[in-house]
């Protein structure tokens, strides 16, 4: 009893001395925007690998992942990167130190901060939302609307890698994730591309 | 002209009619000579070396002798025609007749789907502008059946698509056959004789009450030698310009074909019996074959047979058995593969006293498919030789529906590591579920018919799956094939391979 | 009410979409190949699953038929 008594008491000194401060830091909604910022990015790379790879023609080639798993795993990092997405989008706001603002966030190139780069995240935003909206609703709307609009996907990708590279403010230490990331869902994206050209044009060849 | 014949009997076939005492007699002259041996057959190509089908002989088996193959031959000479009117007379028939005897005959499609005739006919009655396709695309590897009727019997092919093209009030009427089958030679020269003849080509048809049965306006038509291009969507595609590739439908192809249009897709032999069994009447017709197996049947013999590619024409109440004694079998052999490769094997000793009709050779689970039958001798390995036919099948694929083309690999590759030994209990029973979940998912047959196969290979040599499990291939998996499967196919990367 | 589904196997790329929308109805195989359970849809809720799932299907490989009445 008087263990955990003591515990708690060195644990709230800890606390105390070093979050609190934190708290009141005028830099915690920067770190807070830029830590969910690369957490939304992450999902939503694991989001567009999940996707790419259930459209791959050499998904058939292995029996694990099932293509359920792989789609409830595409819809549950969407969700993940839409949450996440909520986060980063309010703590920017909330900033003081970069001065985003509420209309920085949601108006491209009204940001005094790397007005740009910025600029790419809000439309990467925007488009997320449209395709995450879009095949929400696939059951309503038809195939002929809704997946169209899902290879604006890759777009989203696009502006968002650049839009973190560009805008993060440390971008420098992350060069490997970037690096990594990027090339992962090039080369989902080529060899899908490759392999299905080759097989409309050849038929499957055993 | 020769005086339209008109027989309406009853009863016993040979004591009715002229033709049918005369065709009678034959039969017996036969019976008593032997296998008639019939030289003319170009079947000698490289092709047909290549695919291990050597020189075709025609002959019957079974009590009542040979119908559609009976007769002299003039072997696709000028005198063809001559020797067809003399034997079968001018049609001369009304519509209703003719849709009497389809339904009188019961006659199945003998292109492996065995569905019957009429009903194709009816449904394609009841919509507009009908197309009519004489399928001669034999796809099966070791059949000669299509390729020998084409060749010596190509007037009672026309005279069957004539009187379907009648049925259905059309003049549209198109032969399609595999590029590089060596049908099309005497296809043409059986329709340059009708016209030269002077048998009319049908600019307006004639109305239904009348007699006179007038040629359609004939279209040969060529597609890709593929196995699945055999299959009646598939070569609807092909005739409509489209891709030899079977296609998915809701609706019958006899209903609404790739255009559109009602088409009826049937198989050569079909159409020949038809040609016959109006002249014959259909219940004469029916009477010779016997009461589960309509009219006679044409089956090719392969495999371990004294002739491999020998065609027979099997009449009365036929048995497996008496097949194989035609092949120059006296005992049963280890297996027998029925159908085609697309077939199912039967265990030799159970083949033996097996009706060969549809509900005889259902009770050991197969169908008369392509009316291939193929002997497994003694000491051969089944497994191997599944092995090699799945591969071949695998490699077949139109490449279009995902069970097919995932699943068809593995379960060749499964095969393979089977006959080589290399399986372990384990893959047994994971190649029959993957066999399982294969089945009945694909747009076309050619998925259950390997998985039949393969089922039908697991049972049958149930032993030799024990033995390869426990100590390795056997002995007959290194002796030479059994049967022959073409190679694999050079995939043509313009994308035009099935065109 | 006779209404039908069907799938279009040369179609079907095995997305696994449509057992999302219409798992009563559909089942997948190992590679995620749609397998219809039953052709006949038994109700109208089956049938409004099933015209769903017929939508989000990216290939347009389910065929869902409704018989006039």
């Amino acid at each position: 009893m008087a263990g955990i008594l003591v515990v708690t008491v060195v644990a709230g000194r800890i606390a105390g001395a070093h979050l609190l401060p934190l708290l009141h830091d005028r830099m915690l909604p920067w770190i807070l925007g830029r830590s969910l910022g690369l957490a939304s990015y992450l999902a939503l790379t694991g989001m567009i690998v999940t996707g790419l790879w259930l459209r791959h023609p050499w998904r058939g080639r292995f029996r694990r992942p099932a293509a359920s798993t792989i789609l409830w795993s595409h819809v549950a990092l969407a969700a993940c990167t839409l949450t996440l997405l909520a986060g980063h989008l309010t703590a920017l706001a909330l900033d003081r130190y970069a001065g985003v603002g509420w209309i920085g966030v949601a108006v491209p190139w009204t940001s005094h901060y790397r007005p740009t780069p910025v600029a790419l995240g809000v439309l990467a935003l925007y488009g997320m939302v449209l395709v995450a909206g879009t095949a929400a609703l696939a059951g309503s709307i038809g195939r002929r609307i809704w997946f169209p609009v899902h290879s604006v996907a890759v777009a989203v990708f696009c502006a968002t890698a650049a839009h973190g590279i560009l805008a993060g403010s440390d971008a420098s230490g992350l060069r490997w994730l970037y690096v990594a990331t990027c090339s992962m869902v090039v080369v989902l994206q080529g060899t899908r591309w490759v392999a299905g050209t080759l097989q409309r044009n050849g038929g499957v060849q055993v | 002209m020769s005086t339209p014949v008109s027989i309406r009997p009853r009863g016993n076939p040979l004591s009715l009619g002229r033709l049918a005492q005369d065709i009678a007699r034959e039969a017996r002259a036969a019976q008593s000579e032997g296998i008639v041996a019939d030289p003319l057959m170009p079947v000698g190509d490289s092709d047909a070396a290549e695919r291990g089908v050597g020189r075709a002989l025609v002959g019957p088996v079974g009590s009542l002798g040979t119908v559609l193959l009976s007769g002299p031959t003039a072997g696709g000479g000028p005198a063809d025609l001559e020797l067809h009117l003399a034997r079968w007379g001018a049609l001369a028939v009304d519509t209703a007749t003719i849709l009497d005897v389809l339904d009188s005959s019961e006659i199945d499609g003998r292109g492996g789907g065995g569905f019957p005739l009429r009903r194709k006919v009816d449904a394609a009655r009841a919509a507009g502008h009908p197309l009519v396709i004489v399928n001669a695309s034999e796809s099966e590897p070791a059949s000669r059946k299509d390729a020998t009727l084409c060749t010596l019997r190509p007037h009672l092919v026309l005279d069957g698509a004539a009187l379907v093209a009648k049925a259905l009030g059309t003049s549209d009427v198109v032969v399609h056959m595999h590029r590089g089958s060596g049908m099309a030679g005497p296809l043409r020269a059986a329709i340059e004789q009708r016209k030269a003849a002077g048998f009319a080509a049908a600019d307006s048809l004639s109305p239904d009450q009348s007699h006179t049965v007038v040629d359609p306006a004939w279209r040969l038509s060529e597609g890709p030698d593929r196995y699945v291009s055999g299959e009646s969507s598939a070569v609807a595609s092909s005739v409509e310009g489209g891709e030899a590739r079977p296609y998915f439908t809701t609706s019958p192809l006899a209903v609404h074909g790739p255009s559109g249009r009602p088409t009826v897709v049937s198989n050569v032999e079909t159409l020949a019996h038809l040609a016959v069994a109006v002249r014959l009447g259909g219940d004469v017709w029916r009477a010779f074959g016997s009461d589960d197996a309509p009219g006679t049947r044409l089956v090719t013999l392969t495999g371990a047979v004294a002739e491999p590619g020998l065609v027979v024409e099997a009449s009365g109440p036929v048995t497996l058995g008496d097949l194989l004694q035609a092949g120059g079998l006296d005992h049963p052999p280890a297996a027998v593969l029925v159908g085609g490769f697309g077939g199912t094997w039967v265990d030799g000793a159970d083949a033996w006293s097996t009706p060969f009709s549809r509900p005889g050779l259902s009770d050991v689970g197969a169908g008369p498919g392509c009316g291939m039958v193929g002997v497994l001798p003694p000491g051969a390995c089944g497994l191997a030789e599944t092995a090699r036919i799945v591969a071949y099948l695998a490699g077949e694929s139109a490449g279009q529906c995902g069970s097919c083309v995932s699943g068809l690999p593995r379960l060749a590759a499964a095969l393979g590591d089977l006959a080589r030994g290399r399986m372990r209990r384990r893959g047994v029973r994971k190649t029959a579920s993957i066999a399982d979940e294969i089945f009945g998912s694909g747009a076309c047959g050619h998925p259950d018919a390997v998985v039949r196969l393969v089922r039908s290979a697991l049972d049958v040599f149930a032993g030799d799956v024990e033995a390869h499990l426990d100590g390795g291939p056997c002995a007959g998996a290194e002796l030479a094939p059994v049967f022959m499967v073409p190679g694999p196919r050079r995939i043509d990367s313009s994308g035009g391979g099935w065109k | 009410m006779s209404a039908t589904i069907r799938i279009d196997p040369t179609r079907c790329r095995g997305h696994a979409i449509c057992a999302v929308f219409f798992s009563s109805g559909i089942e997948l195989d190992q590679w995620g190949y749609g397998k219809i359970i039953d052709v006949e849809l038994q109700d109208e809720r089956a049938l409004k699953r099933a015209r769903r799932a017929a939508n989000a299907c990216p290939n347009g490989a389910l065929v869902v038929e409704e018989a006039l009445a």
